[in-house]
């Protein structure tokens, strides 16, 4: 469903991604993994259609989308639920919910897809009057996930969507992952916490430095005992 | 001067202020500019109203026309010179951009108007009603009766349409907005259109009771910035909250003081706030980002 070849995105003169290439088959969860610098989140960003890369191409479907914008993508169903969370910190729940359906608005019932995503994340039901920003961090990882599935997204880009919560925080949100997967989404997902997204993922892909360091099936990875020095090692020194 | 003549004075003002305040905040939160062309929409509303009226236009059909030839005007602006600026980091050449702009129309008005003051007939009658202690004619009831009613059409279209909905993310996150596929340089064109829309409609139902002139945009600018200030740049809520507050501290000094303090009063105040409390009157709703 998703093949990039030969990708290189820069930011001015800081190549961030050099030459990468992989592909990811359709209903699999696929997680990147790799340091803090490794260019995961870049990597995410051009998939999305927020940068443009300078060489290589995308393929969704088949069609290159490598030179699209945001809007685009989403309109084809492909939704990033960005690091940080980025949600709509002053405003409601629901809204944050609703307004991930922008794109979508007149082809989905709203409240449907708002319905679907309470079935996944009970809680938040009973918050959706709340301020987002007022939410514990993991709830706030909730909505900014809600927010992505609204759209009723064909492939969902989820980067570090562990960061700062809780080890149980993180284990509930995992096992939804992997009820998402069952409805037929395709997941990549980007994780600096290694272990945790291999256990749920199909394959991954190791990257170092901005290049694919290995790509494996999840549990070859999990397996493997240099794993951590692999990408840890090489970025610390950089 | 008796104290209920004050506040309905300060109300009348307030909502003057209130009306170029939301202009100001709902430009700033969308695109992070402060536009000092402001005052101009004001100044537009009130010169153009008055043509189409000594036209023989009758004041409904004016208006309407005036609004909907200030949008476009700003609208043109925004495609013109803010567009082009929106990679640019630099706070100050946006500011210099829209200072530029208003200086611009401030002179183009000047061609096209002269440098004489015009009058405008009030809506209404001319004879003032008098209200407990005070008096107030029937232009300032439509002064008030205007901004009530902006207030309600801005509060209907924030809060309770998708559309307001999609405006009120690109003012809270604008990265996150663009991920959802909003385009925010349309909500920012949009942004621009609507605060010129309300700040023609306070330089309309000012009309009658200021005379228009080709040089007070500037000054409208200035007062509606202070007043956005006082209430924090964080909201329409609060900008007309700061309207109000201005107005009424205006009335307060000019009552009870000399009228001649009237815009040392609104600089003052806006040093004190900036000194004491730089976010605001209100104070920050400070939700924490994580
Ligand atoms: N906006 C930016 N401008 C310049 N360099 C950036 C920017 N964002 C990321 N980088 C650089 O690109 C590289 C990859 O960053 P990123 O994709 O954020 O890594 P990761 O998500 O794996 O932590 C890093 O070296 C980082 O410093
Ligand atoms: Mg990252």
């Amino acid at each position: 469903m998703l093949e990039v070849k030969q990708l290189n995105v820069s930011y001015g003169h800081v190549k961030a991604i050099h030459d990468v290439s992989f592909h990811v088959k359709n209903g699999e969860i696929f997680s990147l993994i790799g340091a803090n610098g490794a260019g995961k989140s870049t990597l995410l960003l051009a998939i999305s259609g927020v940068l443009s890369p300078q060489g290589g191409e995308i393929l969704y479907n088949n069609h290159p989308v490598q030179e699209k914008n945001v809007r685009y993508m989403v309109n084809q169903g492909v939704t990033l639920v960005p690091e940080g969370r980025q949600i709509f910190y002053d405003m409601k729940v629901k809204e944050n919910l609703m307004l991930g359906a922008y794109r979508h608005k007149k082809k989905i019932n709203i409240l449907e897809e708002l319905e679907k995503v309470y079935e996944l994340f009970p809680v938040l039901k009973t918050m959706e009057s709340r301020i987002a920003g007022t939410l514990s961090g993991g709830e706030q990882q909730m909505v900014a996930i809600g927010r992505g599935l609204m759209s009723n997204p064909t492939l969902l880009l989820l980067d570090e969507p562990s960061l700062g919560l809780a080890p149980l925080v993180i284990k509930e949100i995992f096992l939804q992952l992997e009820k998402l997967r069952k409805t037929g989404v395709t997941i990549i997902l980007v994780e600096q916490n290694a272990k945790a997204a291999l256990k749920i993922s199909d394959r991954a892909a190791v990257l170092v430095r901005g290049k694919i360091e290995k790509i494996d099936l999840a549990e070859n990875l999990f397996q493997n005992q240099n794993l951590h020095e692999m990408y840890v090692g090489t970025a610390v020194n950089k | 001067m008796n104290i209920e003549q004050v506040i309905l004075t300060g109300l009348t003002n307030g909502s003057i202020y209130a009306l170029i305040a939301v202009g100001f905040v709902i430009i700033y939160n969308v695109t992070g500019i402060i536009n000092f062309a402001q005052g101009e929409f004001t100044m537009l509303g009130a010169m153009i109203v008055i043509s189409f009226v000594d036209f023989g236009f009758n004041m409904i059909t004016a208006a309407i026309l005036t609004i909907i030839i200030v949008m476009g005007i700003s609208t043109l602006m925004y495609g013109l010179a803010i567009y082009p600026l929106k990679n640019t980091k630099n706070s100050l050449t946006t500011i210099m951009v829209t200072m530029g702009l208003g200086i611009v129309i401030t002179g183009i008005s000047l061609l096209i108007w002269g440098t004489e003051a015009r009058p405008l007939a009030p809506f209404t009658g001319n004879r003032p009603i008098t209200f407990l202690n005070a008096s107030i004619s029937h232009q300032d009831l439509w002064i008030i009766g205007s901004c009530a009613v902006l207030v309600l059409f801005i509060y209907l279209m924030f809060e309770k349409t998708y559309f307001g909905m999609a405006f009120r993310a690109c003012m809270s996150n604008k990265e996150a907005s663009r991920l959802m596929g909003i385009s925010t340089e349309v909500m920012a064109m949009l942004a621009f259109a609507l605060s010129a829309g309300i700040g023609a409609l306070a330089g309309i139902v000012m009309a009658p009771v200021t005379f228009a002139e080709y040089d007070m945009g500037m000054m409208l600018s200035l007062k509606g910035f202070v007043a956005a200030v006082l209430g924090g740049l964080t909201g329409a809520p609060a900008a007309i909250i700061g309207g109000f507050v201005l107005g009424i501290l205006e009335s307060v000094g000019t009552g009870f003081i000399s009228s001649g303090y009237n815009d040392f009063i609104a600089f003052a105040a806006l040093i004190i706030i900036m000194l004491i409390r730089p976010s605001g009157i209100l104070g920050h709703k400070s939700i924490k980002k994580v």
